[in-house]
Protein backbone atom coordinates (compact mmCIF):
# COMPACT_ATOMS: atom_id res chain seq x y z
CA UNK A 1 0.00 0.00 0.00
CA UNK A 2 1.36 3.39 -0.98
CA UNK A 3 1.71 6.30 1.41
CA UNK A 4 -1.07 8.16 -0.44
CA UNK A 5 -3.40 5.15 -0.01
CA UNK A 6 -2.65 5.04 3.69
CA UNK A 7 -3.44 8.72 3.98
CA UNK A 8 -6.74 8.19 2.15
CA UNK A 9 -7.64 5.38 4.50
CA UNK A 10 -6.75 7.48 7.51
CA UNK A 11 -8.76 10.36 6.06
CA UNK A 12 -11.85 8.14 5.80
CA UNK A 13 -11.37 7.30 9.49
CA UNK A 14 -11.21 11.01 10.19
CA UNK A 15 -14.49 11.54 8.35
CA UNK A 16 -16.12 8.79 10.41
CA UNK A 17 -14.77 10.21 13.65
CA UNK A 18 -15.78 13.79 12.84
CA UNK A 19 -19.26 12.61 11.80
CA UNK A 20 -19.36 10.73 15.11
CA UNK A 21 -18.59 13.99 16.90
CA UNK A 22 -21.31 15.78 14.92
CA UNK A 23 -23.92 13.15 15.72
CA UNK A 24 -23.03 12.96 19.41
CA UNK A 25 -22.84 16.77 19.70
CA UNK A 26 -26.20 17.05 17.94
CA UNK A 27 -27.71 14.55 20.41
CA UNK A 28 -26.22 16.29 23.45
CA UNK A 29 -27.20 19.78 22.23
CA UNK A 30 -30.78 18.68 21.59
CA UNK A 31 -31.13 16.54 24.70
CA UNK A 32 -33.69 18.96 26.12
CA UNK A 33 -35.33 19.90 22.79
CA UNK A 34 -38.94 18.79 22.84
CA UNK A 35 -39.74 16.30 20.11
CA UNK A 36 -36.08 15.60 19.21
CA UNK A 37 -35.30 12.04 18.16
CA UNK A 38 -31.86 10.60 18.95
CA UNK A 39 -29.49 10.09 16.00
CA UNK A 40 -26.99 7.30 15.64
CA UNK A 41 -24.12 7.19 13.12
CA UNK A 42 -24.50 4.90 10.12
CA UNK A 43 -21.15 3.72 8.68
CA UNK A 44 -20.37 1.64 5.60
CA UNK A 45 -17.04 0.13 4.58
CA UNK A 46 -15.59 1.83 1.51
CA UNK A 47 -15.15 -0.38 -1.56
CA UNK A 48 -11.61 -1.85 -1.51
CA UNK A 49 -9.09 -1.25 -4.31
CA UNK A 50 -7.68 -4.26 -6.11
CA UNK A 51 -3.97 -4.43 -6.79
CA UNK A 52 -2.12 -7.51 -8.05
CA UNK A 53 -5.03 -9.74 -7.07
CA UNK A 54 -5.10 -8.36 -3.52
CA UNK A 55 -7.89 -6.27 -2.08
CA UNK A 56 -6.62 -3.17 -0.30
CA UNK A 57 -8.94 -1.56 2.22
CA UNK A 58 -9.99 2.03 1.65
CA UNK A 59 -11.42 2.82 5.05
CA UNK A 60 -15.00 3.62 5.84
CA UNK A 61 -17.52 6.25 4.92
CA UNK A 62 -20.24 7.72 7.11
CA UNK A 63 -23.49 7.38 5.16
CA UNK A 64 -25.80 9.31 7.42
CA UNK A 65 -27.37 9.68 10.79
CA UNK A 66 -30.20 7.29 11.57
CA UNK A 67 -33.19 8.93 13.30
CA UNK A 68 -34.33 6.79 16.21
CA UNK A 69 -38.12 6.98 16.12
CA UNK A 70 -40.96 4.50 16.46
CA UNK A 71 -43.61 5.47 13.89
CA UNK A 72 -46.35 3.46 15.66
CA UNK A 73 -45.62 5.11 19.00
CA UNK A 74 -45.40 8.51 17.28
CA UNK A 75 -48.82 8.05 15.71
CA UNK A 76 -50.40 6.81 18.95
CA UNK A 77 -48.75 9.72 20.73
CA UNK A 78 -50.33 12.21 18.33
CA UNK A 79 -53.77 10.69 19.11
CA UNK A 80 -53.09 10.58 22.86
CA UNK A 81 -51.94 14.21 22.98
CA UNK A 82 -55.20 15.20 21.29
CA UNK A 83 -57.29 13.11 23.69
CA UNK A 84 -55.56 14.43 26.79
CA UNK A 85 -55.81 18.01 25.64
CA UNK A 86 -59.47 17.61 24.72
CA UNK A 87 -60.48 16.07 28.02
CA UNK A 88 -58.39 18.59 29.98
CA UNK A 89 -59.96 21.66 28.33
CA UNK A 90 -63.43 20.08 28.60
CA UNK A 91 -62.89 19.52 32.30
CA UNK A 92 -61.36 22.97 32.92
CA UNK A 93 -64.15 24.76 31.06
CA UNK A 94 -66.83 22.84 32.97
CA UNK A 95 -65.05 23.60 36.24
CA UNK A 96 -65.40 27.30 35.42
CA UNK A 97 -69.10 26.82 34.62
CA UNK A 98 -69.62 24.79 37.78
CA UNK A 99 -68.38 27.75 39.83
CA UNK A 100 -71.44 29.71 38.61
CA UNK A 101 -73.72 26.97 39.94
CA UNK A 102 -72.81 27.70 43.54
CA UNK A 103 -75.70 26.36 45.55
CA UNK A 104 -73.95 26.18 48.88
CA UNK A 105 -73.92 29.89 49.68
CA UNK A 106 -77.01 31.96 50.41
CA UNK A 107 -76.55 33.67 47.04
CA UNK A 108 -77.04 30.50 44.99
CA UNK A 109 -80.25 30.25 42.92
CA UNK A 110 -81.44 27.27 44.99
CA UNK A 111 -81.22 29.29 48.23
CA UNK A 112 -82.71 32.36 46.57
CA UNK A 113 -85.67 30.27 45.35
CA UNK A 114 -86.36 29.11 48.92
CA UNK A 115 -85.93 32.63 50.31
CA UNK A 116 -88.42 33.98 47.75
CA UNK A 117 -91.09 31.45 48.69
CA UNK A 118 -90.29 32.02 52.39
CA UNK A 119 -91.03 35.74 51.89
CA UNK A 120 -94.42 34.78 50.41
CA UNK A 121 -95.11 32.65 53.50
CA UNK A 122 -94.28 35.58 55.79
CA UNK A 123 -96.66 37.78 53.76
CA UNK A 124 -99.54 35.43 54.61
CA UNK A 125 -99.25 36.63 58.23
CA UNK A 126 -100.42 40.08 57.12
CA UNK A 127 -101.01 40.52 53.37
CA UNK A 128 -101.76 44.20 53.90
CA UNK A 129 -98.32 44.84 55.42
CA UNK A 130 -96.42 47.05 52.98
CA UNK A 131 -92.98 46.11 54.29
CA UNK A 132 -93.73 42.39 53.90
CA UNK A 133 -94.92 43.07 50.33
CA UNK A 134 -91.70 44.98 49.64
CA UNK A 135 -89.73 42.03 50.99
CA UNK A 136 -91.47 39.71 48.49
CA UNK A 137 -90.44 42.04 45.66
CA UNK A 138 -86.92 42.26 47.04
CA UNK A 139 -86.56 38.48 47.32
CA UNK A 140 -88.16 38.01 43.89
CA UNK A 141 -85.63 40.42 42.40
CA UNK A 142 -82.75 38.62 44.10
CA UNK A 143 -84.02 35.27 42.81
CA UNK A 144 -84.42 36.43 39.19
CA UNK A 145 -81.05 38.19 39.30
CA UNK A 146 -79.45 35.00 40.63
CA UNK A 147 -80.89 33.05 37.69
CA UNK A 148 -79.82 35.81 35.29
CA UNK A 149 -76.26 35.68 36.63
CA UNK A 150 -76.00 31.94 36.04
CA UNK A 151 -77.44 32.41 32.52
CA UNK A 152 -74.99 35.26 31.83
CA UNK A 153 -72.06 33.15 33.03
CA UNK A 154 -73.15 30.30 30.77
CA UNK A 155 -73.52 32.67 27.83
CA UNK A 156 -70.11 34.22 28.51
CA UNK A 157 -68.56 30.75 28.66
CA UNK A 158 -70.25 29.76 25.40
CA UNK A 159 -69.28 32.97 23.56
CA UNK A 160 -65.69 32.84 24.84
CA UNK A 161 -65.29 29.53 22.98
CA UNK A 162 -66.26 31.18 19.68
CA UNK A 163 -64.06 34.22 20.35
CA UNK A 164 -61.06 32.05 21.20
CA UNK A 165 -61.57 29.98 18.06
CA UNK A 166 -61.84 33.12 15.94
CA UNK A 167 -58.55 34.44 17.36
CA UNK A 168 -56.71 31.14 16.93
CA UNK A 169 -57.89 29.95 13.54
CA UNK A 170 -55.34 31.97 11.53
CA UNK A 171 -52.54 30.54 13.69
CA UNK A 172 -53.83 27.01 13.02
CA UNK A 173 -53.90 27.77 9.28
CA UNK A 174 -50.29 29.00 9.49
CA UNK A 175 -49.22 25.77 11.13
CA UNK A 176 -50.95 23.67 8.47
CA UNK A 177 -49.04 25.70 5.85
CA UNK A 178 -45.78 25.10 7.77
CA UNK A 179 -46.36 21.33 7.77
CA UNK A 180 -46.90 21.47 3.99
CA UNK A 181 -43.67 23.48 3.59
CA UNK A 182 -41.72 21.00 5.72
CA UNK A 183 -43.16 18.10 3.70
CA UNK A 184 -41.79 19.73 0.57
CA UNK A 185 -38.39 20.31 2.21
CA UNK A 186 -38.19 16.72 3.51
CA UNK A 187 -38.97 15.07 0.18
CA UNK A 188 -36.48 17.41 -1.55
CA UNK A 189 -33.71 16.96 1.05
CA UNK A 190 -30.66 14.93 0.07
CA UNK A 191 -29.15 14.93 3.56
CA UNK A 192 -30.45 12.40 6.04
CA UNK A 193 -29.40 14.58 8.99
CA UNK A 194 -31.11 17.64 7.47
CA UNK A 195 -34.31 15.72 6.63
CA UNK A 196 -34.34 14.34 10.18
CA UNK A 197 -34.23 17.87 11.59
CA UNK A 198 -37.07 18.95 9.29
CA UNK A 199 -39.05 15.89 10.45
CA UNK A 200 -38.50 16.75 14.11
CA UNK A 201 -39.69 20.32 13.59
CA UNK A 202 -42.64 19.22 11.45
CA UNK A 203 -43.61 16.49 13.94
CA UNK A 204 -43.51 19.07 16.72
CA UNK A 205 -45.99 21.24 14.76
CA UNK A 206 -48.16 18.17 14.11
CA UNK A 207 -48.13 17.44 17.84
CA UNK A 208 -49.25 21.02 18.48
CA UNK A 209 -52.02 20.66 15.88
CA UNK A 210 -53.08 17.39 17.50
CA UNK A 211 -52.88 19.04 20.90
CA UNK A 212 -55.01 22.02 19.93
CA UNK A 213 -57.33 20.69 17.24
CA UNK A 214 -57.11 16.89 17.25
CA UNK A 215 -55.52 16.58 13.83
CA UNK A 216 -54.21 13.10 13.07
CA UNK A 217 -51.20 12.26 10.91
CA UNK A 218 -50.14 9.46 8.62
CA UNK A 219 -46.43 9.28 7.77
CA UNK A 220 -45.64 8.26 4.20
CA UNK A 221 -42.69 6.29 2.89
CA UNK A 222 -41.11 9.39 1.31
CA UNK A 223 -40.97 11.07 4.72
CA UNK A 224 -43.93 13.40 4.14
CA UNK A 225 -46.90 13.47 6.52
CA UNK A 226 -50.60 13.61 5.67
CA UNK A 227 -52.54 15.58 8.26
CA UNK A 228 -56.29 15.11 8.46
CA UNK A 229 -59.29 15.66 10.66
CA UNK A 230 -62.34 13.41 10.74
CA UNK A 231 -61.28 11.79 7.48
CA UNK A 232 -60.85 15.14 5.72
CA UNK A 233 -57.30 15.87 4.55
CA UNK A 234 -55.92 19.22 5.70
CA UNK A 235 -52.33 18.69 4.49
CA UNK A 236 -51.32 16.39 1.66
CA UNK A 237 -47.71 16.62 0.53
CA UNK A 238 -46.91 20.28 -0.08
CA UNK A 239 -50.60 21.34 -0.24
CA UNK A 240 -52.80 22.46 2.64
CA UNK A 241 -56.40 23.57 3.16
CA UNK A 242 -57.60 26.42 5.36
CA UNK A 243 -60.08 26.44 8.25
CA UNK A 244 -62.79 29.04 8.84
CA UNK A 245 -64.86 29.73 11.94
CA UNK A 246 -68.34 31.27 12.12
CA UNK A 247 -71.04 31.82 14.70
CA UNK A 248 -74.39 30.15 13.98
CA UNK A 249 -77.77 31.77 14.58
CA UNK A 250 -77.98 29.77 17.84
CA UNK A 251 -74.80 31.54 19.03
CA UNK A 252 -72.52 28.52 18.84
CA UNK A 253 -69.19 28.24 17.03
CA UNK A 254 -68.94 26.29 13.78
CA UNK A 255 -65.65 25.39 12.06
CA UNK A 256 -65.49 24.71 8.31
CA UNK A 257 -62.68 23.19 6.26
CA UNK A 258 -62.27 24.72 2.82
CA UNK A 259 -62.19 22.15 0.06
CA UNK A 260 -61.81 22.42 -3.68
CA UNK A 261 -65.58 22.36 -4.11
CA UNK A 262 -66.66 24.50 -1.17
CA UNK A 263 -66.50 23.85 2.54
CA UNK A 264 -67.37 21.09 4.96
CA UNK A 265 -68.50 21.47 8.58
CA UNK A 266 -65.92 19.71 10.77
CA UNK A 267 -67.06 21.07 14.16
CA UNK A 268 -68.03 17.65 15.48
CA UNK A 269 -64.72 16.17 14.27
CA UNK A 270 -62.51 18.61 16.15
CA UNK A 271 -60.47 17.10 18.98
CA UNK A 272 -57.64 18.34 21.15
CA UNK A 273 -57.96 21.49 23.24
CA UNK A 274 -60.67 23.03 21.06
CA UNK A 275 -62.50 19.69 20.84
CA UNK A 276 -62.77 19.84 24.62
CA UNK A 277 -63.91 23.46 24.47
CA UNK A 278 -66.56 22.52 21.89
CA UNK A 279 -67.63 19.54 24.05
CA UNK A 280 -68.07 22.04 26.86
CA UNK A 281 -70.02 24.28 24.45
CA UNK A 282 -72.45 21.40 23.83
CA UNK A 283 -72.77 20.89 27.59
CA UNK A 284 -73.30 24.59 28.18
CA UNK A 285 -76.04 24.74 25.53
CA UNK A 286 -77.69 21.80 27.32
CA UNK A 287 -77.42 23.55 30.73
CA UNK A 288 -78.86 26.73 29.22
CA UNK A 289 -81.73 24.76 27.76
CA UNK A 290 -82.46 23.06 31.11
CA UNK A 291 -82.33 26.40 32.92
CA UNK A 292 -84.61 28.03 30.32
CA UNK A 293 -87.13 25.20 30.67
CA UNK A 294 -87.07 25.60 34.44
CA UNK A 295 -87.69 29.36 34.25
CA UNK A 296 -90.38 28.98 31.59
CA UNK A 297 -92.32 26.42 33.63
CA UNK A 298 -91.93 28.25 36.95
CA UNK A 299 -92.71 31.73 35.61
CA UNK A 300 -95.66 30.56 33.50
CA UNK A 301 -97.23 28.64 36.40
CA UNK A 302 -96.59 31.52 38.83
CA UNK A 303 -98.01 34.15 36.44
CA UNK A 304 -101.11 32.02 35.79
CA UNK A 305 -101.79 31.65 39.50
CA UNK A 306 -100.95 35.31 40.11
CA UNK A 307 -103.53 36.32 37.46
CA UNK A 308 -106.14 34.31 39.37
CA UNK A 309 -105.67 36.55 42.43
CA UNK A 310 -106.40 40.18 43.18
CA UNK A 311 -104.21 43.07 44.25
CA UNK A 312 -104.84 45.48 47.09
CA UNK A 313 -107.05 47.61 44.82
CA UNK A 314 -109.23 44.57 44.00
CA UNK A 315 -107.95 44.36 40.41
CA UNK A 316 -106.93 40.99 38.90
CA UNK A 317 -103.26 40.23 39.14
CA UNK A 318 -100.98 40.95 36.19
CA UNK A 319 -97.75 39.18 35.28
CA UNK A 320 -95.44 38.65 38.24
CA UNK A 321 -92.43 37.52 36.19
CA UNK A 322 -91.41 38.37 32.63
CA UNK A 323 -89.05 36.64 30.22
CA UNK A 324 -88.32 36.41 26.50
CA UNK A 325 -88.95 33.10 24.75
CA UNK A 326 -85.68 31.45 23.69
CA UNK A 327 -83.60 33.19 26.35
CA UNK A 328 -85.84 32.70 29.36
CA UNK A 329 -83.16 32.55 32.04
CA UNK A 330 -81.12 35.47 30.69
CA UNK A 331 -84.17 37.76 30.55
CA UNK A 332 -85.90 36.47 33.70
CA UNK A 333 -87.06 39.36 35.86
CA UNK A 334 -89.97 40.81 37.83
CA UNK A 335 -92.65 42.61 35.82
CA UNK A 336 -91.51 46.24 35.76
CA UNK A 337 -94.91 47.67 36.81
CA UNK A 338 -95.25 45.21 39.68
CA UNK A 339 -91.68 45.82 40.79
CA UNK A 340 -92.47 49.51 41.18
CA UNK A 341 -95.66 48.95 43.20
CA UNK A 342 -95.91 46.20 45.82
CA UNK A 343 -99.68 46.74 46.16
CA UNK A 344 -100.03 45.00 42.78
CA UNK A 345 -99.07 41.64 44.32
CA UNK A 346 -102.25 39.62 43.90
CA UNK A 347 -102.43 38.09 47.35
CA UNK A 348 -106.19 38.06 47.72
CA UNK A 349 -108.43 35.27 46.51
CA UNK A 350 -111.32 37.58 45.64
CA UNK A 351 -111.80 41.15 44.41
CA UNK A 352 -114.02 41.98 47.35
CA UNK A 353 -111.90 40.29 49.95
CA UNK A 354 -110.79 42.06 53.07
CA UNK A 355 -107.40 43.72 53.26
CA UNK A 356 -106.00 40.78 55.21
CA UNK A 357 -106.99 38.12 52.67
CA UNK A 358 -104.09 35.96 51.51
CA UNK A 359 -105.96 33.10 49.85
CA UNK A 360 -104.09 33.41 46.54
CA UNK A 361 -100.79 33.56 48.40
CA UNK A 362 -101.38 30.02 49.63
CA UNK A 363 -101.85 28.88 46.03
CA UNK A 364 -98.72 30.76 44.90
CA UNK A 365 -96.68 29.17 47.69
CA UNK A 366 -97.99 25.76 46.63
CA UNK A 367 -96.29 26.15 43.26
CA UNK A 368 -92.92 25.53 44.92
CA UNK A 369 -93.88 22.01 45.93
CA UNK A 370 -96.05 21.12 42.94
CA UNK A 371 -94.59 18.54 40.54
CA UNK A 372 -94.63 20.65 37.39
CA UNK A 373 -91.24 19.60 35.98
CA UNK A 374 -89.75 16.55 34.24
CA UNK A 375 -93.12 15.27 33.11
CA UNK A 376 -94.76 16.01 36.45
CA UNK A 377 -92.25 14.13 38.57
CA UNK A 378 -90.28 17.00 40.10
CA UNK A 379 -91.10 20.16 42.03
CA UNK A 380 -89.24 23.47 41.65
CA UNK A 381 -86.48 22.70 44.14
CA UNK A 382 -85.93 19.25 42.68
CA UNK A 383 -85.93 20.59 39.11
CA UNK A 384 -83.34 23.27 39.91
CA UNK A 385 -81.35 20.61 41.79
CA UNK A 386 -81.49 18.37 38.71
CA UNK A 387 -79.93 21.16 36.61
CA UNK A 388 -77.18 21.45 39.20
CA UNK A 389 -76.76 17.69 39.33
CA UNK A 390 -76.35 17.47 35.55
CA UNK A 391 -73.53 20.05 35.78
CA UNK A 392 -71.89 18.09 38.60
CA UNK A 393 -72.18 14.82 36.67
CA UNK A 394 -70.69 16.40 33.56
CA UNK A 395 -67.76 17.77 35.55
CA UNK A 396 -67.14 14.41 37.27
CA UNK A 397 -67.27 12.53 33.95
CA UNK A 398 -64.94 15.04 32.29
CA UNK A 399 -62.49 14.73 35.20
CA UNK A 400 -62.49 10.93 34.98
CA UNK A 401 -61.94 11.03 31.20
CA UNK A 402 -59.11 13.50 31.66
CA UNK A 403 -57.42 11.30 34.26
CA UNK A 404 -57.62 8.27 31.95
CA UNK A 405 -56.26 10.25 28.98
CA UNK A 406 -53.41 11.64 31.11
CA UNK A 407 -52.29 8.16 32.17
CA UNK A 408 -52.33 6.95 28.54
CA UNK A 409 -50.35 10.00 27.42
CA UNK A 410 -47.76 9.52 30.17
CA UNK A 411 -47.27 5.87 29.16
CA UNK A 412 -46.86 6.72 25.48
CA UNK A 413 -44.52 9.64 26.23
CA UNK A 414 -42.31 7.27 28.22
CA UNK A 415 -42.34 4.81 25.31
CA UNK A 416 -41.41 7.58 22.85
CA UNK A 417 -38.57 8.79 25.05
CA UNK A 418 -37.28 5.22 25.32
CA UNK A 419 -37.25 4.92 21.52
CA UNK A 420 -36.19 8.43 20.53
CA UNK A 421 -35.03 10.39 23.55
CA UNK A 422 -31.43 11.37 24.12
CA UNK A 423 -30.00 9.80 27.24
CA UNK A 424 -26.99 11.89 28.25
CA UNK A 425 -25.72 9.05 30.44
CA UNK A 426 -25.88 6.75 27.44
CA UNK A 427 -23.97 9.24 25.28
CA UNK A 428 -21.30 9.60 27.99
CA UNK A 429 -21.10 5.81 28.42
CA UNK A 430 -20.60 5.42 24.65
CA UNK A 431 -17.73 7.90 24.74
CA UNK A 432 -16.10 6.14 27.71
CA UNK A 433 -16.41 2.76 25.98
CA UNK A 434 -14.79 4.16 22.82
CA UNK A 435 -12.01 5.80 24.80
CA UNK A 436 -11.18 2.69 26.86
CA UNK A 437 -11.27 0.47 23.80
CA UNK A 438 -9.13 2.79 21.65
CA UNK A 439 -6.52 3.28 24.37
CA UNK A 440 -6.26 -0.46 25.06
CA UNK A 441 -5.81 -1.18 21.35
CA UNK A 442 -3.18 1.54 21.04
CA UNK A 443 -1.16 -0.04 23.88
CA UNK A 444 -1.30 -3.48 22.25
CA UNK A 445 -0.18 -2.04 18.89
CA UNK A 446 2.81 -0.37 20.57
CA UNK A 447 3.82 -3.66 22.21
CA UNK A 448 3.46 -5.48 18.91
CA UNK A 449 5.68 -2.93 17.20
CA UNK A 450 8.35 -3.50 19.86
CA UNK A 451 8.08 -7.23 19.36
CA UNK A 452 8.40 -6.93 15.58
CA UNK A 453 11.40 -4.62 15.96
CA UNK A 454 12.95 -7.23 18.21
CA UNK A 455 12.26 -9.94 15.64
CA UNK A 456 13.89 -7.89 12.87
CA UNK A 457 16.86 -7.16 15.14
CA UNK A 458 17.63 -10.84 15.49
CA UNK A 459 18.65 -11.18 11.87
CA UNK A 460 20.75 -8.01 11.61
CA UNK B 1 4.57 -26.62 21.43
CA UNK B 2 5.23 -23.16 20.07
CA UNK B 3 3.71 -22.41 16.66
CA UNK B 4 5.71 -21.14 13.72
CA UNK B 5 6.36 -17.37 13.70
CA UNK B 6 4.83 -17.00 10.22
CA UNK B 7 1.64 -18.71 11.29
CA UNK B 8 1.29 -16.43 14.30
CA UNK B 9 2.05 -13.37 12.16
CA UNK B 10 -0.64 -14.30 9.61
CA UNK B 11 -3.21 -14.70 12.42
CA UNK B 12 -2.08 -11.37 13.88
CA UNK B 13 -2.52 -9.65 10.49
CA UNK B 14 -6.08 -11.02 10.23
CA UNK B 15 -6.87 -9.74 13.71
CA UNK B 16 -5.21 -6.37 12.98
CA UNK B 17 -7.52 -5.99 9.95
CA UNK B 18 -10.49 -6.62 12.24
CA UNK B 19 -9.16 -3.97 14.63
CA UNK B 20 -8.86 -1.46 11.79
CA UNK B 21 -12.41 -2.20 10.72
CA UNK B 22 -13.73 -1.86 14.29
CA UNK B 23 -11.82 1.40 14.83
CA UNK B 24 -13.18 2.87 11.58
CA UNK B 25 -16.78 2.12 12.46
CA UNK B 26 -16.43 3.29 16.08
CA UNK B 27 -17.45 -0.21 17.17
CA UNK B 28 -16.00 -0.28 20.67
CA UNK B 29 -17.23 -3.79 21.44
CA UNK B 30 -15.65 -5.33 18.30
CA UNK B 31 -12.44 -3.39 18.90
CA UNK B 32 -12.21 -4.68 22.48
CA UNK B 33 -12.82 -8.25 21.33
CA UNK B 34 -10.24 -8.20 18.53
CA UNK B 35 -7.70 -6.53 20.82
CA UNK B 36 -8.23 -9.37 23.32
CA UNK B 37 -7.39 -11.93 20.62
CA UNK B 38 -4.40 -9.84 19.63
CA UNK B 39 -3.08 -9.94 23.21
CA UNK B 40 -3.16 -13.76 23.20
CA UNK B 41 -1.31 -13.82 19.89
CA UNK B 42 1.23 -11.36 21.30
CA UNK B 43 2.11 -13.72 24.13
CA UNK B 44 2.44 -16.56 21.63
CA UNK B 45 4.60 -14.36 19.36
CA UNK B 46 6.87 -13.47 22.28
CA UNK B 47 7.45 -17.15 22.97
CA UNK B 48 8.14 -17.79 19.29
CA UNK B 49 10.53 -14.84 19.09
CA UNK B 50 12.42 -16.06 22.18
CA UNK B 51 12.73 -19.47 20.59
CA UNK B 52 13.87 -17.80 17.39
CA UNK B 53 16.55 -15.90 19.36
CA UNK B 54 18.05 -19.15 20.51
CA UNK B 55 18.25 -20.25 16.89
CA UNK B 56 19.38 -16.85 15.52
CA UNK B 57 22.67 -18.20 14.38
CA UNK B 58 20.96 -20.62 12.06
CA UNK B 59 20.61 -18.02 9.27
CA UNK B 60 18.83 -14.86 8.06
CA UNK B 61 15.10 -14.29 8.58
CA UNK B 62 13.16 -15.92 5.71
CA UNK B 63 11.80 -13.44 3.15
CA UNK B 64 8.19 -14.49 3.66
CA UNK B 65 8.50 -13.74 7.40
CA UNK B 66 10.01 -10.35 6.59
CA UNK B 67 7.15 -9.61 4.21
CA UNK B 68 4.60 -10.53 6.88
CA UNK B 69 6.34 -8.24 9.38
CA UNK B 70 6.17 -5.29 6.96
CA UNK B 71 2.52 -6.09 6.18
CA UNK B 72 1.66 -6.11 9.87
CA UNK B 73 3.67 -2.93 10.48
CA UNK B 74 1.75 -1.16 7.70
CA UNK B 75 -1.59 -2.28 9.15
CA UNK B 76 -0.52 -1.10 12.57
CA UNK B 77 0.44 2.30 11.19
CA UNK B 78 -3.10 2.68 9.82
CA UNK B 79 -4.55 1.38 13.06
CA UNK B 80 -2.48 3.80 15.15
CA UNK B 81 -3.62 6.68 12.96
CA UNK B 82 -7.26 5.71 13.39
CA UNK B 83 -6.89 5.14 17.12
CA UNK B 84 -5.08 8.46 17.48
CA UNK B 85 -7.92 10.26 15.71
CA UNK B 86 -10.49 8.41 17.82
CA UNK B 87 -8.75 9.17 21.11
CA UNK B 88 -8.27 12.85 20.20
CA UNK B 89 -11.89 13.32 19.17
CA UNK B 90 -13.23 11.51 22.22
CA UNK B 91 -11.02 13.64 24.49
CA UNK B 92 -12.36 16.74 22.76
CA UNK B 93 -15.92 15.58 23.37
CA UNK B 94 -15.38 14.54 26.95
CA UNK B 95 -13.21 17.48 27.89
CA UNK B 96 -10.64 17.06 30.60
CA UNK B 97 -11.31 14.66 33.42
CA UNK B 98 -8.36 15.86 35.53
CA UNK B 99 -9.27 18.19 38.36
CA UNK B 100 -7.37 21.40 39.11
CA UNK B 101 -4.78 20.77 41.87
CA UNK B 102 -2.39 22.74 44.09
CA UNK B 103 1.38 22.31 43.68
CA UNK B 104 3.83 21.98 46.58
CA UNK B 105 4.44 25.71 46.26
CA UNK B 106 0.76 26.33 46.82
CA UNK B 107 0.03 27.41 43.24
CA UNK B 108 -3.09 26.26 41.48
CA UNK B 109 -2.21 23.88 38.68
CA UNK B 110 -4.99 23.95 36.13
CA UNK B 111 -5.73 20.86 34.11
CA UNK B 112 -5.15 21.14 30.37
CA UNK B 113 -8.31 20.82 28.29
Amino acid sequence: MSLISSLNTAASGLRVASQGINVTSHNVTNATTEGYSRRSLRVETALPSTKGGFGIGNGANPTGAKRSADLFVNRRLVDAIGDESRTASHYQTLRTVEASFDDVSADGPGSLLSQFFDSLSRLTQDPSDGSLREEVLSQGTRFTEGIQKVAADLQTGRLSIYEELEQTISEINNRLAQVADFNAAITASTSEMGAGDFMDKRDQIIHELADEFGFTAVFNGDGSAQVSIGGHAAVTGAEHRELEVQQTAAGVAQVDLQTGTGSVDITSEIGGYFGGRLDAQTDIVSFESDLNDFVDTLATAFNTQHAAGFDQAGAPGGDFFTFTAGSEAATFSLDATLAADSSLIAAAGAATASAGDGANLESLIGIESTNLYAGGTQDATQALGAVYASVGRAVATAEMENNTASVTLDDLSALRDAASGVDLDQEAADLLAWQASYQASARVVTTTNQMLAELMEIVR
Amino acid sequence: MVRDVNEILRDTIAIAEEQVEAARSLDAAALTESTGFREHLLVELEQAVNERKELAGAGPLPLDTEELVFQLAELDTRLETLLGIGITTIEKLRGTSDPDTYTFEGRLKRSTP
